[in-house]
């Protein structure tokens, strides 16, 4: 009963929408020229040679509301067609676009076949976009769309990043190097500085959590997201509209862009099984650096030997300053070692199957599949033989192998036409994951604070770690268990060749349980609370409701005019709340919150309602000029008292040049395409930012614990969304039959009334910080993708596909505010958000030969200037796929280049300063860059990071895959199988890069905009797979 | 083109468009508030606090306030006493590190929270009192409590910031950005606080002589920092030796960050004649700060190169001691000091030593050092001594050089940092943070004099 009254207000206003839409178009007219008189218009779709049919392949009557798709014979039909010319158009995956003209007339039975010819590389045909599925000719934005189903069925993919990375043009993907980590996706830049800055993501028209950082117990700066719940397996396309020009119709929210995610579909026919077996390998590969020690001779006071108790060691620079002499430098690289390190060898592995088929009227798909992958951590052999000793047992397995993954994910997919106007669809999709991860990153009782801050030396009883040792760490279990429903209903309704109304419903249910549990005795010794042991234990509910709802009308005012109107409405709801339990000081075997001798609760909700209309309407002049504008107008709880509604604008024209006289004719010019677009979109402010409130907390008196108010926040009455507003301009080009597709163009992007988490002056005695709108940030770039077909032989094919792209970031405008300080990075007027700002070594010179700079012999600028932009300004993609014996072999391979950015090696940085391990730092024969980075920070009174900050451009052999595809005979006799695909496939092989700490991927990243850190980061692994997909 | 030469089909179709506008228009038009709005229970709304259990819970708001920017989270108390010589950092952060080095900069992230902590509890107060006054104005002693701690903020953020100190406000929920004002204001705040905390002292007999005792260690404090020694040891007569006013800690409020940050957590070690001129906090063995060497795997501090020293003065949840009667006394020897009646001084600081007090007894009297430095010395350190990690030590680093001409070199730590090689900088005072040029009528801070 609650959920039918949440959804009472959404339902109210789709309705009224709706109704009033019908009422007031569905007024008889009599259109002479137009007229429908029950005429019908049907054919057959068939591929060219060969003559096979083409199951959905999609149907269009240009300048209607009808489109249709074909069945399993290759069948189309569309009733009620309109009298007069009327234009068919098919498109399909993989072939040529064709349309053909007909003239309908009264009562007429027309027969409209197609033969389309195979081009593997073509312009894109369809879009979906709010209002639903378009021809992508009447569209002006730039949309990438990525074929799922084939980048899983031939790739390395084993997860939603995987997906991503290095597909779209302008689409920058930063993944995770621990196994459940998440991803950081930024489209066309960030455009906003205090606001989230993903993009939000749509599964078959409902709005999903997609959250970065989605969990309530920390391990260090990796965190898992919810996009990584998403089964690639069961995703059919990934349609990315890339921002606010192709987001207008979504709204506030989408100025970060928009991903649309379709799921598989049954088509009609018999049954069809597809099985699928996947194991494989994860390898850390990389080098890591060694820990030195300075061995002293007559340090007064200080032990002359290597033992761990010797902490004054001899610095190279005093050596230089004849402070103390060198015994020796030790050198120790604990990964290196295979008694020490904690990288072994991870395991995934992944079952799943498929089965879809059906009648004309109803088609399923039902899918399953399970996966398990356990990440390349594992507890070295010291550290299990001290637990052996220290518990009389061996360590439990979530502690000898600290990272892993299990996830089950489970899909029913219907499709059903009702009748020859009504066709609904139903998802419903549901995956249950487990998760660790070990406490790593930014994290004194983690993994690699410990590993990278080590003493240099195998002996003395930590084995080359820090203070800490993997069995104390890789003892605190860290937990994450999701369920997770997504489920929703669609329903297209075509009453008239004019009109189409299409609606969604849906909910995106997830329960989270975070735990950490850190058993009494068996942690590190760090605090008294590790000691003693703790378990914390979060259990949260996320609920989001979408329900939208678009009635669309069109006619021909002209014969060379055709109008589309669009009038739609959506309303999301989204509600977290989380009870949080807390036990500290637990007994011996205890486990749960409830045993520990101190005791904390804690209760967090919120809720957020959106409400938005729209209207698009579009003009179609001769089937070859589109000029669409959108208007959509938003109303959210999010909002300031004081402010109503948010209103965004947008405008489109899409020309397709190559079908106007003025342009030659040309054989090699298939398709010219001019498009240009301008829209806005808005990012709104958190649920409670526009409130001024007091937050309960507790205050202790001498006598009593006791109830207590805080002034919490300022508020802001006058608070709206982040408003972005985007231009662009692009080219879309299809050459020599199609065999060379180019789409390109460039873009401007701007968020005014940008929402600063303004910082409010301590003297204020308030918060921290205050929402206001009165910032301004600029994302410039251009992006092209490039598609060819360079051999296309019966027994040899290439293909090569090329994305680039380039964004500038810059701030514009920080309302009047003084810039914004972090220890290394800055927010100033002119220059990129987020860029490394420090004061530059500005020379350094060994003065006295010899061979060891000191203080006196570096040279550091006076004032803090800017360093560098931290996030890559430039990004190219090169793929090669190339189809041998018949296109039974296929091999494709990935290369994967970002750069023109600066990247803070943090982790060098760290040893230097405080570990007091780097070479820089110990080792007099170290190269004098080195040394001047570890002087400049430890001993200059600017104590400049500047000599960690490094130009981190690299080209990564990102995939590679090898296809084999039996013919039908030998997978029968081996496996009894229709079809059968064996594929070899690796992940991350090779790295070229100048940058000089482990991996310029190496990262975590945090806060609003996604700040990438490498600071005692993990640089992404190998993944080696074996693949069978199976077809019956 | 007039509507009649349309064609019928277009007219057709602008119908409908126009029907399609008119529909848009009625949907747009609607207010959709029922739709959109929603109910947060994280919040408590200012327009829910109007009862007397609003004006308890904004008081034991100021308490949660005090306790957080005193012993609750790393704070000026701490950071006082790093950048002075009661503790050391054996940390890793550089903020840690650098204040401990007395290389100071405004752009420290640590020093926000640190002027901001006892800004809310200056400006807390404040609210409370309008609440208690509308809707519990008896006992006044709730008021006065009030004005007293509003007074002890004040005093805290004049003893360790630099001069250039603003005081904004809120008024109808809009910031006003206070002026930058010299250090000396704080006191002069501090003292109308405290007198208006004695004009509301009625109430049951503890509350009462709570109120008393407190706001006249915040005037007498105050009145010492302005060098008024006569009027301060006037102020803090009345006040008796075994008065305490602490914070507490459990749990479900704060853990005392001393303990922490020392003795959990090993980020601040217990100092020791740091830079030269420090005191010997340890090597003392002095029972007022008991200490206690790290042995085994807490024998280095965080960092694992500084060797780890704690005190055991401060328990996890135990309370901490802000203010009490012993600092009556010390004012009052000092008064005496100053009113060259060094026997008066002595017989003091001697009655404080020989007397079970603050958990402590049976020290051995003083002697006489024989002349006014030595005399000056043998005050400061007992004060020093006697009020240990309360945030009085930079505080008194500053008046030895303010009020009795000491060089700034010869009373802070200075020469060679005790890690890394360098050298001490030369900074006597917390710097306003960077954060507070938010505030467009401050441009840093005027002087960093102590």
């Amino acid at each position: 009963m609650r959920r039918f009254r949440m959804f009472a207000g959404a339902g109210r206003a789709v309705l009224v929408a709706l109704c009033a839409l019908v009422i007031g178009s569905g007024i008889p007219t009599h259109d002479a020229s137009a007229q429908v008189s029950g005429a019908r218009v049907r054919g057959r779709v068939t591929a060219l040679p060969g003559g096979q049919a083409l199951q959905g392949v999609r149907v269009q009557l240009v300048g209607t509301t009808l489109v249709t798709g074909t069945n399993a014979d290759g069948r189309y039909a569309f009733t009620s067609v309109p009298t007069g010319a009327q234009t068919v158009r098919v498109s399909f995956i993989g072939f040529a676009p064709l349309q053909r003209t007909v003239t309908v007339t009264a009562g007429a039975d027309m027969v409209q076949d197609f033969a389309l010819a195979v081009a593997p590389i073509q312009l894109q045909a369809i879009t979906t976009t709010a209002t639903g599925e378009q021809d992508k000719r009447t569209v002006g934005v730039a949309t990438t769309q990525i074929d799922a189903a084939k980048r899983v069925a031939e790739a390395p993919i084993a997860n939603m990043t995987d997906m991503l990375t290095a597909q779209a043009p302008g689409v920058q993907v930063l993944g995770s190097a621990i196994t459940g980590g998440g991803q950081r996706i930024r489209i066309r830049g960030t455009t906003s500085l205090s606001l989230n800055n993903d993009p939000i993501v749509f599964v078959d028209g409902v709005r999903v959590f997609s959250d970065n950082n989605s969990s309530s117990i920390g391990i260090g700066g990796t965190n898992p997201s919810r996009l990584s719940d998403f089964n690639p397996e069961e995703i059919e396309s990934i349609e990315i509209l890339k921002g606010p020009t192709a987001s207008t119709l979504y709204g506030t929210d989408a100025a970060n862009g928009v991903i649309v995610i379709k799921t598989k579909r049954g088509k009609a026919g018999a049954a069809k099984w597809n099985a699928w077996a996947e194991q494989g390998a994860i390898r850390d590969r990389n080098q890591y650096p060694s820990a030195y020690r300075g061995w002293s001779r007559n340090i007064p006071g200080s032990t002359p030997s290597s033992s761990l108790g010797n902490v004054a060691q001899c610095f190279a620079s005093q050596v230089g300053r004849g402070l103390c002499a060198q015994d020796s430098v030790a050198a120790f690289d604990l990964f290196a070692d295979p008694e020490t390190t904690p990288n072994g060898t991870g395991r995934r592995q992944q079952y799943g199957m498929n089965v879809s088929g059906g009648s004309d009227v109803v088609q399923y798909l039902i899918s399953g599949e399970w996966e398990d992958e356990v990440g390349y951590l594992q507890m070295p052999g010291f550290a299990l033989d001290r637990i052996q000793a220290a518990r009389s047992a061996p360590a439990l397995g979530e502690q000898s192998r600290p990272n892993a993954l299990r996830k089950t994910s489970l899909r029913a997919n219907v499709t059903a036409q009702l009748n020859s106007k009504t066709d609904v669809a139903t998802s419903v999709g549901f995956v249950t994951s487990d998760q660790r991860l070990p406490q790593t990153d930014n994290n004194t009782v983690g993994l690699l604070s410990n590993a990278f801050g080590g003493f240099g030396k195998l002996e003395g009883g930590r084995f080359g770690y820090r203070a800490f040792t993997p069995d104390q760490f890789f003892s605190n279990t860290n937990t994450q268990a999701v369920n997770r429903f997504i489920g929703s209903q669609q329903a297209n309704y075509r009453p008239t060749s004019w009109l189409r109304m299409n609606g969604t419903g849906g909910m995106d249910y997830t329960s989270r349980n975070d735990s950490e549990l850190c058993r009494r005795d068996q942690c590190t010794d760090f605090s008294l609370r590790s000691r003693t042991g703790y378990k914390i234990n979060n259990r949260t509910e996320n609920f989001q409701y979408t329900a939208q709802a678009n009635a669309i009308a069109t006619f021909s005012p002209f014969e060379s005019l055709n109008s589309t109107t669009t009038l739609g409405t959506q309303y999301t709801r989204r509600k977290f709340a989380r009870n949080g339990a807390d036990g500290e000081n637990l007994p011996p075997g205890a486990i749960q919150a409830g045993a520990g001798a101190l005791q904390q609760v804690s209760e967090v909700q919120d809720e957020n309602k959106t409400l938005g209309v729209y209207v698009q309407q579009e003009l179609a002049w001769r089937d070859k000029m589109f000029l669409t504008g959108s208007l959509r107008s938003d109303q959210s709880s999010a909002f300031g008292t004081n402010f109503q509604s948010q209103l965004y604008p947008g405008a489109q024209l899409s020309w397709i040049l190559s079908d106007e006289k003025f342009i030659p004719k040309a054989s090699w010019l298939n398709t010219l395409k001019f498009r240009t677009a301008f829209g806005t979109a808005g990012t709104q402010p958190g649920t409670t930012d526009a409130l001024r409130f007091f937050a309960a907390g507790t205050a202790t008196t001498e006598t009593a614990d006791a109830p207590a108010l805080v002034f919490s926040a300022l508020g802001n009455t006058q608070l709206k969304p982040e408003v972005t507003r985007e231009r662009e301009v692009g080219l879309e080009v299809a050459l020599f039959n199609n065999r060379l597709t180019i789409d390109g163009g460039i873009y401007e992007k701007s968020s005014f009334d940008a929402l600063i988490s303004r910082i409010v002056a301590p003297s204020v005695g308030a918060a921290v910080t205050r929402f206001e709108n009165i910032g301004e940030v600029q994302n410039r770039g251009w992006e092209a993708l490039v598609k060819a077909r360079l051999v296309d032989r019966a027994n040899f094919g290439w293909d090569v596909m090329f994305n680039g792209s380039r964004n500038v970031n810059k701030l514009i405008d920080l309302g009047g505010t003084p810039p914004q300080i972090g220890a290394t990075t800055r927010q100033v007027e002119g220059y990129p958000l987020d860029g490394y700002w420090q004061r530059r070594i500005t020379g350094f010179s060994d003065a006295n030969s010899d061979g060891i700079l000191t203080s006196t012999e570096i040279t550091v600028g006076d004032s803090v200037e800017f360093i560098g932009p931290s996030i890559p300004i430039n990004e190219f993609a090169f793929t090669n796929g190339i189809d041998l014996l018949n296109g039974r072999l296929r091999i494709n391979a990935m290369f994967d280049y970002k750069g023109g950015h600066t990247l803070n090696n943090g982790t060098d940085r760290i040893r230097c300063e405080s570990r007091n391990n780097c070479r820089g730092a110990v080792d007099p024969k170290a190269p004098l860059r080195e040394q001047a980075a570890a002087v400049a920070v430890r001993e200059h009174p600017s104590r400049t990071q500047a000599g960690f900050m490094e130009d981190a451009d690299f080209v990564r052999f990102r995939e590679l895959s090898v296809v084999y595809r039996m013919g039908s005979t030998l997978a029968g006799k081996l496996v009894r199988a229709k079809s059968l695909d064996i594929v070899l496939s690796a992940r991350n092989l090779k790295l070229w890069s100048n940058y000089s700490g482990i991996d310029p991927e190496s990262n975590y990243f945090g806060g609003a905009r996604g700040t990438v850190s490498d600071f005692q980061t993990a640089p992404p692994p190998s993944y080696f797979t074996l693949r069978f997909n199976l077809g019956y | 083109m007039t509507l009649r030469a349309l064609s019928r089909r277009a007219r057709a179709g602008l119908f409908r468009t126009l029907s399609v506008g008119a529909v848009l228009g009625a949907v747009g038009g609607c207010s959709w508030d029922e739709t959109i709005k929603v109910v947060d229970p994280d919040v408590i709304n200012p327009a829910d606090l109007t009862s007397p259990s609003a004006a308890l819970t904004l008081r034991n708001g100021v308490v949660l306030r005090l306790a957080q920017a005193t012993s609750g989270g790393e704070n000026v108390l701490l950071l006082g006493g790093l950048l002075a010589d009661e503790w050391r950092s054996g940390d890793t952060f550089e903020q840690r590190n650098t204040t401990d080095q007395r290389n100071l900069i405004p752009e420290n992230t640590f020093l926000a929270g640190a002027l901001r902590a006892p800004m809310r509890v200056y400006v807390e107060a404040q609210t409370a009192i309008a609440v208690t006054r509308q809707f519990q104005p008896v006992p006044r002693a709730n008021v006065g409590l009030m004005f007293a701690l509003a007074g002890y903020s004040a005093v805290l953020i004049g003893e360790h910031f630099c001069n250039g100190i603003p005081y904004s406000t809120i008024s109808d929920g809009q910031v006003v950005d206070g002026l930058p004002e010299p250090a000396d204001n704080s006191n002069i705040r501090a003292i109308a606080f405290a007198d208006s905390a004695l004009r509301e002292t009625s109430g049951p007999v503890a509350d009462s002589t709570r109120v008393v005792f407190l706001a006249a260690l915040v005037k007498g404090r105050a009145l010492l920092n302005r060098g008024q020694f006569a009027a301060a040891a006037a102020a803090v007569a009345a006040v008796p030796t075994g008065f305490l006013y602490q914070t507490f800690h459990s749990v479900n409020s704060t853990t005392n960050t001393n303990w922490n940050l020392n003795s959990n957590t090993r980020r601040y070690v217990l100092s020791d004649r740091e830079g030269g001129n420090g005191l010997p906090f340890r090597t003392a063995a002095d029972p007022r700060v008991r200490t206690v060497a790290g042995t085994g795997t807490r024998r280095l501090a965080f960092d694992t190169e500084t060797p780890f020293f704690e005190t055991t003065n401060f328990a996890q949840f135990g309370p901490v001691t802000l203010i009490s009667g012993i600092e009556a006394r010390l004012i009052e020897a000092e008064a005496a000091l100053r009113a060259a009646n060094p026997a008066q001084m002595l017989a003091t600081l001697n009655l404080l030593r020989t007397q079970p007090v603050g958990g402590v007894a049976g020290l051995a009297p003083l002697a006489d050092p024989g002349n006014e430095n030595a005399r000056v010395d043998l005050v400061m350190r007992e004060r020093a001594f006697w009020m240990f990690g309360t945030g009085h030590r930079l505080g008194d680093l500053r008046r030895l050089v303010r009020q009795y001409n000491r060089p700034v070199e010869s009373v802070y730590p200075t020469g060679v940092f005790h890690k890394g090689g360098g050298i001490y900088g030369t900074m006597a005072v917390i710097p306003v943070s960077f954060d507070e040029r938010n505030n467009p009528n401050f441009k840093g801070c005027t002087d960093l004099r102590p």
